[in-house]
Formats: structure tokens, C-alpha cells, sequence
């Protein structure tokens, strides 16, 4: 058997293909890795940083007031902007908000008109939050009288003066706890919790306003994201419904449930053991979308293994393997093994590469990170290199099945040029077919049976969040886990390898 | 001497076409047996039988004792074969391509190199084998059957695309490795003449049936037995005259000439009546009536694919 291996690794080895396929494939996964991160960093070279924006803003509401004084709003608004530069207020801070509400009050206040009295002072609304990158609800307090106003004006002047982002929250607190509002009583004590999350655990809250300059300020930011995870995750909870971004919401069923119980837990375990999220453009983060190469391998490994049968046949060889004195299954496992050789070569030639690069480009930066995500019913908290080398591996099995089905229509077909191109379309068309049942799914709910499917499991990297993202509900059937997928893949890579064999074993040599 | 190769009632069909019926033969040791037949006979289906590349339908295979189709592995460590061309790695060497056969059939290096001076290949065995001219890919073929060493060579038309010398060449191999090593040789072909000087035995095959083994001087012999040629003047008188005595006995009729079939003892009596009835015999001699007409007889007459 060993010597059966020796020689299907000397014939595919001493193939020049072989590792144009292989050099291919690692050149492109680095250039893109390469472009990607030149990009991202230039990209945030072009922004303007929020100074200059904020001094930018300033002088254009001078300017405007210079030609018409009478106009409060851009008298109010360049104080604004004046106060934000001296303060050094940053537009993710919480503050911004403070201080935009101030300055829009005082115009309110200058202009002494009537203020309106539909609303109860406490405004629930829905907005996409921009630095937390949620939907995110915010409050917004609307006094009914000028006294009121004047009281409310005073509020925000002392908590600027103040700076204590904590009394922020408590005021915030008692604004929820005391004012009546159509917010239902259970909602309320999600936002309570959280508020008083952000005390207990010394969160500073981020801005509610949006910015399109740039801020590389706030480390700490991260974690206002992961609350408003969990805000998100427990209201959803508590609505029983799930978002659904392509139509109405849906009720969410059991496994739902779980999954979303599961990230609120992630999010909390991340926040408890202070596990900072990887940037795209850190050292891991460019490691984990190498990760992304390893669906280029599927093509090499389709490209080998539809070649590997069907070109003894097309050579005439066929007949000399076969007649030398081995069965043909050890022959067959020959193959198979040096197939199993190539795919773990290639992903070691994608990791070592992208290693090295990565590592050149970032100086190894942040290499100790951690990641919390949830798999496989718990929450696990473990080393983000470790994760990177968790998926490298897990990415090998939906290689392997693409493998298997080259091998399968290489040995049934006994054409290399035939197998290795409906391997390839089955591998784009399942995908395209896919696409379109999750979208039918999203619209008319999920299709009985349709998560058995190949192709239904091929995209592990769904259930294995990349850099700056989380898990995502697999669309297609919400009750689709990486253990379900990695079983489904499993026993069609049994299927697959147990037809090549049967058909290599047992039919005749014409 | 020991029988190497058996074959017990082997048939073979293709879907509802029979290719093989109920073929027996045996091959003994150090014989070098012809496989002879046109093309489409069912030749090369019954080679790849043997070799265990085509599952049998019905009877068995048994090489040095050893079932093909149950003892796969045994049976195949002592024989070897070239089937239809002899085809090897285009992107390898001769050396690499022997190398890999020599790993699979459990040989060594040493065992490579005298295989490859027993071909005399040895000045271009470092060359990619898509280089080689038919003729070396056979030599290479060759060499490749002689690794591990094997009890019976299968050879399936060994001869095609070498030139004069080289099929001379190529007998005298064949015949050193089975007179003087011991080793049986199974050589197909559809031309007779070579398998003439080449082979002990003949099996004759014709549209999948086994016609008929002999040895190779009994075929000739009772091919030429019995045919004379008469060169007769003046034919216009003899012909009506053996038309009417001997008229099933004429097997050809040429230009003043005329092939009969009698035996030895018939000819002083058949010379008497001529003469008599003043038919003049200028020439009398054993027609060299080839075995390549023999064989057409058997095998239906020639190469009509049935």
C-alpha cells in the first residue's frame, strides 16, 4: 500500500499543473489579501479626519450667518461645532449627542416659538445607530413648556460641564423609569438592564449621531457595540420575532430562539472577559479572511481529483496500473490518499503564506486576540489565532466533498475534460440555485428538505463569523447548525467516495 | 511441463453480443503460444480476461494455479502483459515509468536496469516516454513485462510498429526468455507469417470461438499436405478429363497450371490416366499453398468484423 501511495504521489507530483494549480491559488488569495488591506488603509487616508470636518462645518455656518445674523440655526450651529473643537469631542462620543440637543434647544429657545405639546416629553424612536453599526433606539426628550425647556437647557449645560457620562445614563434611567409611554413594561426593563449594564461594567456609551468622518478614536467602543447586541438579541427575544431584511419580520421558531440566546451570551462573554473584536486590517484579521482561499482549493483539488481516474484512462495506463498484483480498491484508497495529501499541502501552502504576509505587513500586531462566538450549543472563548486555525480546518471538509464529486464523475465518466467540467458547473449552478431558494425561502418560509442538499452545507464560513461580523441566521433554514452541516457534508462525502470506488472496483476495462 | 496458464470454458459478452464462447487453452511452461486470429475475433477480450481487466461471464482463469477472478493478487504476481498499445506516462521518463511499475510489482532498481539492457534501451531510457517512436515504446513495453519477473508474458500484437530488424529482434527475445529461462509467452497477432517462426503452439480463434490448437509443424503440415501442381499441356484436354474424375479435388485453378488435392498415394495413377488420354505433365510439385489460406479458410476468410 505504501508503495501504491509513493507511486500516485510521484505521478502527481512530477505533474507541472499540479502545482501551477497550487501557486495559482496562493498568489491570488495573497493578492487579494494584499489589495484588500492597501485598500482599507488608504481608504481611511482619504476620509477627512472629524477636526478638519467639524472646522470645516464651523466656517460654513460663520459664513452663513455673516450674510443673514437673524439665522439662529446656524448661529447655534457653529457654537456648536466650536464647542466640540475645543472640547475635543470626538463624533462617536457620547457627548455629541449631548451637545447637539443643547445647541438645537437654545435655537428653540432664541426664536421663542410655541412649543409643541402632542408629545408626552419622552420619544421612543428607532434609528440606525452609526457607530454601533445597529438598529438602535434613542431617547429624545421634548419639554412642553419654557420652563421645562430652560430646565432641560440647564441639565445638558451641567452635564457637559461635568463630563460624567455616568450621571448621562441615570438621568437616562430615571427618564425611562418615571415617564409613561407606549413602551411596554417588559421592553422598558430590557432598556433599563442595559443601561445599567453600561454602569456596571463602565461602558461609556456612544453617540446616537451620524458621522461620515473619520474617527480612530475610542478604543472602547466595541463594547457599546456588543451592548446594543444584546439589546437587539433580548428585544427580539422578548417580540418572539426575527428580522427578516427582505420582507416581514417572521416569527422565530425554537432553534431561532437559541441561536439568538446564544449571541446574546457571546456578547456578554466577550464584554465579561474584555475580548476586543479583530480589526480587518490587524494581523488576524487579515488570517481569518485568507480563510477565504480555501475555496479556491476546491477548484485544484475538482481540476486533480476529475483528472486522477479518467486520465489513466485517456493515457491507456490504465491497464498497467491495473494488472499490476493489488486489488484495485487499494489502488483506488491510493488515490484517494494522495487527493487527502494534496488538499491539507494546499491548505497549509494558504496558511503558511498568508501567515508570513499578514505577519510582514502588520508587524504580527494584536496576534494574542480573542474571539467569542458561539458553536455548537455553548459559547466558546478562545484564542482568535487558534479560531483562525479552527476554520482553515473545518473549511477542509467542504473541499473534500467538491473533491469527491470530481472523483465520483472522473471515475463513473472515465473523462477527465467531462468531470472536471460538470464538477464545476454543479459547484457554481448549486451555488446560483441557492441563492435563489434562500431568497424564495426569505419570501414564502423555508422549503421542507432543502437544507439536505450539497450545496445547501457548502458555506461553512456562515456559521463562522469573519472580522467585524456576526453570525448570521443561516436564511435558507433557520434550523441549520455547523454540526448539521458538517454531518450532511459527511455523509455525501461517503456517497460520493462510495460510488468512485464501486464504479472504479468493479467495472470492466474496455 | 507445467501448465501456467489455463482457461476453462471462458465466455465474454458485451451486453447481448457474445465476444468470447466458451474459449479452453492452456499454456505451458517455457512455451511460447500464438494467439491467432483476424481482427474483431475477440483477441484482446480474452487477454484482458487473463489480466483480470474484463470480468468473465462464465468458466475460469487460472494463472500458475491461481484463480484470476478469486485470487487476484496471487495470480497476478506472476504475469505480466502489454494489452493493445503499450502505453505508459507521456509526462514521465522511461526510467520513471519503469520505476513506478517496479515499486507497484514489488521489484527493485537493479531488477530495472537489467530489464532495460535486456531491450537495449538503455541510451535513451532518461528521455520523456512522449518522445519515444512506437518501436522504443514497445522495447520499454517489454521491459516493463519483464520486471517482477513473471511466469507468462501476455503480448498483444507486440510486433505492431516495429520495422524488419526490430520484429527479428523481438522474436529472438521471445525466444531466449521461453526455451532458455523457462518463461511462457502468450503473443497475439492477426499476421500469420510472423507467429510462423515465432511460436510453439497456435490457437486459432474466429468470431470468439476457439477453432484450433495445434503446434506450429503440425499446422503447416496439414496445411501444405496433399496440394500438388500439375503444369499440364494442353489444359483444354486435361480439364474436362480431371473435371470429370477428380472434381472435388481441385483447389486451384491457375494459367496452365492446376492445384490438386490427392494424396501420395493417388499421384501414379492420376500421371497415368493423363497420359494416357495424351495430357503432357511439364511439372508436378507440392503447391506452397501458404498457411495464410489455411488459416482464412478457418477463420471464415479474413478481416470482416462479425
Amino acid at each position: 500500500m505504501g508503495k501504491l501511495i509513493g507511486n500516485e504521489r510521484r505521478k502527481l507530483y512530477k505533474k507541472v499543473s499540479t502545482w501551477v494549480l497550487i501557486g495559482i491559488v496562493v498568489v491570488l488569495n495573497l493578492f487579494v489579501l494584499v489589495v484588500g488591506k492597501i485598500m482599507t488603509d488608504r481608504n481611511n487616508g482619504y476620509r477627512t479626519s472629524w477636526l478638519e470636518g467639524y472646522i470645516n462645518d464651523m466656517r460654513h455656518a460663520e459664513r452663513v450667518v455673516k450674510d443673514d445674523p437673524e439665522n439662529l440655526y446656524n448661529l447655534n450651529q457653529a457654537a456648536m461645532f466650536q464647542y466640540m473643537i475645543d472640547n475635543k469631542i470626538p463624533p462617536s462620543d457620547w457627548r455629541t449627542d449631548v451637545v447637539s440637543e443643547y445647541y438645537n434647544l437654545l435655537t428653540l429657545q432664541m426664536s421663542g416659538a410655541e412649543l409643541s405639546q402632542s408629545t408626552d416629553g419622552f420619544d421612543y424612536q428607532n434609528s440606525y445607530n452609526y457607530w454601533s453599526g445597529q438598529q438602535s433606539s434613542s431617547l429624545s426628550i421634548t419639554p412642553k413648556t419654557p420652563e421645562a425647556l430652560a430646565a432641560r437647557i440647564q441639565q445638558l449645560k451641567t452635564l457637559l460641564d461635568g463630563n460624567d457620562w455616568r450621571e448621562y445614563l441615570r438621568q437616562q434611567i430615571v427618564y425611562i423609569e418615571q415617564t409613561a409611554s407606549d413602551v411596554a413594561e417588559q421592553e422598558k426593563a430590557v432598556e433599563l438592564e442595559l443601561l445599567n449594564l453600561y454602569l456596571d461594567m463602565g461602558i461609556q456609551p456612544v453617540s446616537q449621531t451620524m458621522s461620515y468622518y473619520l474617527d480612530d478614536e475610542g478604543d472602547e467602543r466595541w463594547k457599546a457595540k456588543q451592548v446594543n447586541i444584546i439589546r437587539t438579541g433580548r428585544l427580539a427575544l422578548l417580540r418572539g420575532e426575527a428580522e427578516n431584511p427582505y420582507g416581514e419580520n417572521t416569527l422565530m421558531n425554537k432553534s431561532q430562539r437559541a441561536a439568538k440566546q446564544l449571541e446574546v451570551d457571546a456578547a456578554l462573554e466577550r464584554l465579561r472577559t474584555d475580548s476586543a473584536p479583530v480589526e480587518t486590517t490587524d494581523f488576524l484579521g487579515m488570517m481569518d479572511q485568507s480563510t477565504m482561499g480555501m475555496s479556491l482549493l476546491s477548484l485544484v483539488l475538482m481540476v486533480t481529483a476529475g483528472g486522477i481516474i479518467a486520465s489513466e484512462f485517456t493515457s491507456g495506463t490504465v491497464k498497467l496500473l491495473l494488472i499490476t498484483p493489488h486489488r484495485r480498491s487499494k489502488i483506488f484508497w491510493a488515490k484517494t490518499t494522495i487527493l487527502l495529501e494534496l488538499t491539507l499541502i494546499g491548505t497549509g501552502a494558504l496558511f503558511a503564506t498568508a501567515f508570513l504576509v499578514s505577519g510582514a505587513m502588520t508587524g504580527f500586531a494584536g496576534i494574542g486576540s480573542w474571539q467569542v462566538l458561539p458553536l455548537f450549543g455553548h459559547t466558546l472563548h478562545l484564542p482568535y489565532f487558534l479560531y483562525v486555525l479552527l476554520k482553515y480546518i473545518i473549511l477542509i471538509l467542504p473541499v473534500l466533498v467538491y473533491g469527491a464529486l470530481a472523483l465520483m464523475l472522473s471515475a463513473v465518466t472515465r473523462k477527465g475534460a467531462v468531470a472536471i467540467s460538470v464538477s464545476l458547473v454543479l459547484m457554481y449552478g448549486g451555488s446560483m440555485v441557492m441563492t435563489i431558494l434562500t431568497q424564495l425561502a426569505m419570501q414564502y418560509g423555508t422549503i421542507p428538505g432543502v437544507k439536505f442538499l450539497v450545496f445547501a452545507n457548502t458555506e461553512l464560513g456562515n456559521y463562522l463569523p469573519s472580522v467585524g461580523g456576526s453570525i448570521a441566521m443561516p436564511a435558507l433554514d433557520g434550523t441549520m447548525t455547523l454540526g448539521f452541516s458538517l454531518a450532511v457534508l459527511a455523509a455525501y462525502l461517503f456517497c460520493f467516495m462510495w460510488v468512485a470506488r464501486d464504479s472504479f472496483c468493479r467495472r470492466d476495462i474496455k | 511441463m507445467a501448465d501456467i496458464l489455463v482457461l476453462n470454458h471462458v465466455c465474454k459478452a458485451f451486453g447481448k453480443r457474445p465476444i468470447v464462447k466458451d474459449v479452453s487453452f492452456t499454456v505451458r511452461e517455457g512455451e511460447v503460444f500464438g494467439f491467432l486470429g483476424p481482427n474483431g475475433a475477440g483477441k484482446t477480450t480474452t487477454i484482458k480476461m487473463i489480466l483480470g481487466l474484463l470480468s468473465i461471464d462464465s468458466g475460469s482463469i487460472q494463472v500458475a494455479g491461481h484463480d484470476v477472478d478469486t485470487d487476484f493478487e496471487a495470480a497476478m504476481s506472476h504475469i505480466s502483459g502489454i494489452v493493445e498499445n503499450p502505453d505508459m506516462y507521456p509526462y514521465l521518463s522511461g526510467y520513471d515509468n519503469l520505476m513506478l511499475q517496479a515499486r507497484a510489482s514489488g521489484t527493485d532498481a537493479a531488477r530495472v536496469e537489467e530489464a532495460i539492457r535486456m531491450v537495449g534501451m538503455q541510451l535513451r531510457i532518461r528521455d520523456k516516454f512522449r518522445t519515444y517512436s512506437l518501436g522504443m515504446k514497445q522495447r520499454l513495453g517489454i521491459a516493463q513485462a519483464l520486471l517482477h519477473n513473471p511466469k507468462i508474458m501476455i503480448l498483444d500484437e507486440p510486433t505492431n510498429g516495429l520495422d524488419p530488424a526490430g520484429i527479428k529482434e523481438m522474436r529472438d527475445l521471445l525466444r531466449t526468455l521461453a526455451h532458455d529461462r523457462g518463461m511462457s509467452v502468450l503473443v497475439s497477432s492477426h499476421i500469420l507469417q510472423e507467429m510462423q517462426l515465432m511460436c510453439d503452439t497456435v490457437g486459432i480463434i474466429g468470431n470468439g470461438e476457439l477453432l484450433q490448437v495445434s503446434s506450429m509443424e503440425e499446422l503447416t503440415r496439414s496445411a501444405g499436405a496433399g496440394v500438388y501442381r500439375y503444369t499440364l499441356r494442353p489444359m483444354e484436354q486435361a480439364l474436362p478429363l480431371l473435371q470429370a474424375r477428380y472434381g472435388d479435388r481441385i483447389a486451384e485453378q491457375g494459367d496452365g497450371c492446376v492445384d490438386l488435392r490427392v494424396t501420395e498415394e493417388e499421384i501414379p495413377a492420376l500421371n497415368r490416366l493423363l497420359m494416357e488420354n495424351g495430357v503432357t505433365i511439364y511439372g508436378l510439385s507440392a503447391a506452397a499453398q501458404s498457411l495464410e489460406q489455411s488459416f482464412m479458410e478457418l477463420t471464415g476468410g479474413g478481416n470482416i468484423i462479425g
